[in-house]
């Protein structure tokens, strides 16, 4: 053991020590919410005659919603060069973000279109597009579910569909795919075409978290399930446990060729038997849907891949690659041959991304030809004052990979409290990545705050 | 130390746990709520979040007993929700940008009467980490826990625990010689 090893094995011991009781444990608040004082954060559970209740409420509280919705401009969006004009975000809820609302806005004009908020208790949880910049699908769930993990999985489905110069411009509808209620959903992705609804998920992960992965894709009128694959190996989409909390990637799985083919990532772990080192591998791995089988992994086949050790001090620290960013998955565009992603390079020697000084936050393109040779569609250099975090992220690219949505964010690196109102210097900086620029999208900025987004 | 192995190893352990839910979750807290309150603490720096935390944790438990398919290993299902538990707190703390102006969780009396400086800055140091990193140093670290077995509990991979608590001690080491 290493002495920084030892001291922060002493120091946190002794920290702890000096918490020498705790409160008793009150199950009561469990058994007979109704009767208790219970934490803003706790959910009382409902019984079972309530569902269709509290289904009533929640579209009863979208309509009173739906009553606030500005009328959407009219004049003509500025040249959009291909970027959609509507977006559909999740935006945490004062004071402590349990609940999400749903923005629907304009990129271009900065109008907030409308604000959608789900019935008492519930959030919105998930939200993804079609190509046509005007169909989103949208998911609910009460914010309580009763799983210890905090896991997101989507109960409510909604149809979103923004048609202007109508009397209804934001209109929603319930959507009959099924409640996933206990399952570990890891990514959800909307068809170009707006039909189908593919989602990532490990069923039953609260009771049997070593299920196989699944892959399931409904009909978004019907409901019905298409098609399913699965697989025993936990590295697909990211694996579980990397979108645990509050809402659910939308860029872990894509539709491409005309919604023929789905594109998913893998990431995993090895030990390299020369360096002893762990090495990581990330993959895209493309599935062809008009092919049989039911196999997530031997069914699809590996179009990308990269690796590097995971230990960034030995002679990875400073790496621009997607493999750097491992929270940000690499994308697969829609006519499936770029793969596009966040990278993040640290230029000080211990690879770690707290320090201070100036740090380089890069979009990347792969080609599937070429899938070795990265190009840079831009980069911004950011000066992070101690204790601060630079990210950055992307949220959406077009059929080609020619222009992409991104962010990048300055972040203290956890520890405060938050500030609803923060310096500019550290709200979300949005931008049109094209032609080797990120230039900024400032009409997104009354967004300071979201937990998805989707274009 | 016999407490933190208990804590450690009773997850794999072929505990006799006893049938009825209130029963056995009540036992369960009474062994190990103070222990995991201390490992909350130390991830969060907010006591009253920790506590929030840990019990939320054992409710959920509890709710879900009958609905377990393994009742033997219930600690790692609650220690399991509390590492869950403040990862959702410090995701929401760090969601939003912080103002470099926000004075952080005030450090508890205790601490400043009880713990030298010196450990009182390392426990600092830690918590200006990223919440993975934190997590990853604070299971190898505090509760001695294996990569293997941090990786299971964190649920994500050996190299990635390897890659976190390399970062994290590194820049650990950074922080305290900035501050020294």
């Amino acid at each position: 053991m290493t002495p920084a090893e030892r001291a922060v094995r002493a120091a946190t011991r002794a920290y702890g020590e000096t918490v020498t009781e705790v409160r008793p444990l009150d199950l009561t608040a469990a058994a007979k919410p109704g009767e208790r004082y219970v934490r803003p954060r706790r959910r009382r559970r409902f019984p079972a005659w309530t569902a269709p209740v509290a289904a009533a409420a929640a579209v009863i509280a979208l309509a009173i919603s739906l009553v606030i919705v500005r009328n959407i401009p009219d004049r003509p969006a500025p040249a959009s060069g291909g970027v959609p004009r509507y977006y559909a975000a999740l935006i945490p809820q004062p004071p402590q973000g349990f609940q999400n609302k749903l923005a629907v806005g304009d990129t271009f004009t900065g109008a907030r279109l409308a604000t959608l908020t789900p019935a008492r208790g519930n959030s919105f949880v998930a939200v993804t597009a079609a190509a046509d910049d005007r169909t989103f699908v949208v998911a609910t769930q009460p914010i309580d579910t009763g799983a210890p993990d905090n896991r997101v999985p989507p109960r409510t489905w909604y149809l979103l569909r923004i048609a202007p110069g109508t009397s209804s411009q934001v209109r929603l509808t319930r959507l009959p795919i099924p409640d996933l209620k206990g399952d570990d959903v890891l990514t959800v992705a909307l068809s170009g075409s707006g039909r189908e609804i593919a989602v990532g998920l490990i069923p039953d992960y609260a009771t049997s978290p070593r299920s196989p992965v699944q892959l399931r894709v409904y009909s978004v009128t019907t409901g019905k399930l298409e098609r399913a694959w699965s697989t025993s190996d936990q590295t697909a989409f990211g694996g579980p446990g990397r979108f645990s909390v509050e809402s659910l990637s939308t860029t872990a799985l894509t539709w491409v060729d005309d919604d023929r083919a789905l594109a998913f990532p893998t990431i995993s772990a090895a030990s390299d038997p020369l360096t002893h080192q762990d090495v990581i591998h990330e993959t895209v791995r493309l599935l062809d849907m008009s092919a049989g089988g039911g196999d997530l992994i031997a069914d699809s086949r590996v179009i990308w891949s990269t690796q590097r050790e995971s230990v960034p001090v030995t002679d990875q620290h400073g790496l621009l690659s997607c493999v750097n960013n491992l929270s940000i998955l690499p994308m697969l565009t829609a006519d499936g041959k770029t793969i596009v992603c966040a990278a993040i390079k640290s230029p000080n020697t211990q690879g770690t991304l707290t320090a201070p000084g100036p740090q380089t936050l890069a979009w990347l393109a792969y080609s599937t030809s070429t899938p070795t040779v990265a190009r840079t569609l831009a980069q911004v250099t950011v000066e992070a004052p101690s204790s601060t975090t630079p990210a950055n992220d992307l949220l959406w690219a077009d059929s080609s990979g020619g222009t992409l949505i991104g962010t990048w964010t300055l972040e203290m690196a956890s520890t405060g409290f938050i500030d609803p109102n923060p310096p500019p210097a550290y709200r979300p900086h949005w931008g049109v990545i094209a032609d080797g620029k990120f230039r900024p999208l400032t009409t997104m900025g009354d967004l300071n705050l979201y937990s998805g987004i989707a274009w | 130390m016999a407490a933190l192995e208990r804590l450690r190893d009773v997850d794999t352990a072929n505990t006799d746990v006893p049938p009825h839910a209130t029963h056995a979750v009540t036992a369960l807290y009474a062994e190990h709520g103070l222990r995991l309150v201390r490992l909350a603490v130390i991830m969060l720096g907010d006591r009253a979040t920790a506590e929030d935390v840990v019990q939320d944790a054992f409710l959920g438990l509890y709710r879900r007993w009958d609905s377990l398919t393994d009742t033997s290993h219930p600690l790692a299902y609650v220690r399991a929700s509390v590492m869950n538990g403040c990862r959702s707190a410090l995701r929401r703390r760090s969601r939003r940008p912080i103002s470099l102006f926000t004075e952080p969780p005030a450090e508890s009396a205790e601490a400043r009467a009880l713990v030298s400086e010196e450990y009182r800055a390392v426990v600092a140091a830690i918590r200006r980490l990223p919440a993975r990193q934190r997590e990853a140093l604070l299971l190898r670290y505090y509760l001695d826990m294996t990569e293997d077995e941090t990786a299971r509990a964190m649920g994500v991979s050996r190299g990635t625990v390897k890659s976190a608590t390399s970062r994290a001690l590194a820049a650990i080491g950074r922080i305290l010689k900035e501050e020294s």
